[in-house]
């Protein structure tokens, strides 16, 4: 069973080590079983960062829990597999192809009342102290979806 | 007084003659090898893989929002004409998308595999963010808009093949 939002702490730092879950319907895979990058929903870079790839974090969630009705809108998602990367597999940094802007990710926490695990990657200017939400070209958000879904892909379905 | 005129055949004759006809023996008909399979033929194949690809874009129509459980939108009517229309581009091509499927932010995903660690998809919204992705197992990607005229559309393809093909190098990052 899921963790409610009141049963978690949005403030707990994520670990590099950490898991994150991602489910896909056989449907949203290839004939390898590989999770398509036009299957993670685009970052919408605007000022809120819902608009961007969905996980459920390991620090409260296991891979059951992301088959649970209740952490996917009370749609029924058991045929589902699920996909696993580590906070430390997020792309590390990305440059535009200007080279004059570099784009890093990271994990925010954003939960609902009865799944308290899920989060959403953000994206930020690489160096940025403030960690501002910044909109990087369409190609940008392409290849990061690539490369998280190349991470996701390496350990395959987990379940 | 006898006839000068010439017995006329019998009819027993006319059925001698008949007889005596080289009898109809029945040979093997030449086939023109590349009719033997015809029913197998890669012209047909493709055009009953783009029917069936057809028939599952069009289904698309169907899905309700929310699909996936990340609240993503069904694709538009837009989206799935268009990619219904890219679909039949592939008439003249070897390659095809193994699979069409909604993709996360509304658009249709043509999906394709390579022959090694080489993928592709092309993403259809109906718009002018239609695009095509090249990327591998590793990482590496390129992107390539989806252009409007038809001739440039050929030469994507083209691009596309190849790639899938493992003929041209793998996409730059």
């Amino acid at each position: 069973m899921p963790l409610a939002a009141s049963e978690v702490d949005v403030n707990k730092q994520f670990s590099l080590t950490e898991f994150l879950y991602r489910r896909a319907f056989p449907f949203e895979l290839n004939s390898k079983g590989e999770l398509v990058p036009t299957q993670l929903e685009s970052f919408s870079f605007a000022k809120e960062v819902e608009g961007a790839p969905s996980f459920l974090r390991g620090a409260y969630a296991n891979a059951n829990d992301v088959v649970h009705q209740e952490c996917a809108g009370n749609k029924d998602v058991s045929a589902c597999s699920v996909f696993q990367m580590m906070v430390s597999e997020l792309p590390g940094s990305i440059v535009t192809g200007d080279g004059k802007r570099q784009y890093s990710l990271w994990p925010v926490h954003k939960p609902l009342i009865l799944c308290g695990a899920p989060c959403v990657i953000g994206s930020h200017l690489h160096d940025d102290p403030e960690k501002a939400y910044a909109k990087p070209s369409h190609a940008v958000v392409t290849e990061l979806k690539v490369q998280i879904c190349t991470a996701l892909n390496m350990r395959g379905a987990v379940q | 007084m006898p006839s000068l005129l010439a017995t006329p055949p019998a009819y027993f004759d006319t059925c001698e003659r008949t007889l005596r006809s080289e009898p109809r023996i029945e040979r093997p008909k030449e086939v023109d090898p590349t009719w033997l399979n015809v029913a197998n033929s890669r012209v047909l194949r493709q055009n009953d893989k783009i029917e069936t690809l057809q028939a599952n874009i069009l289904e698309l129509s169907l899905w309700q929002n929310n699909w996936n459980g990340y609240g993503s939108p069904r694709p538009s009517i837009v989206a799935i004409a268009a990619a219904r229309a890219i679909v039949n581009r592939f008439q003249t091509f070897t390659v095809l998308p193994e699979k069409a499927t909604a993709s996360a932010d509304g658009g249709v995903a043509l999906i394709f595999v390579g022959q090694d660690k080489q993928r592709a998809v092309i993403e259809s919204f109906g718009t002018e963010d239609d695009y095509i992705l090249l990327y591998d197992t590793e990482g590496s990607s390129r992107t390539l808009p989806w252009p409007q005229e038809e001739e440039a559309q050929n030469e994507v393809l083209t691009e596309l093949q190849s790639y899938l093909r493992g003929i041209q190098v793998a996409p730059r990052s």
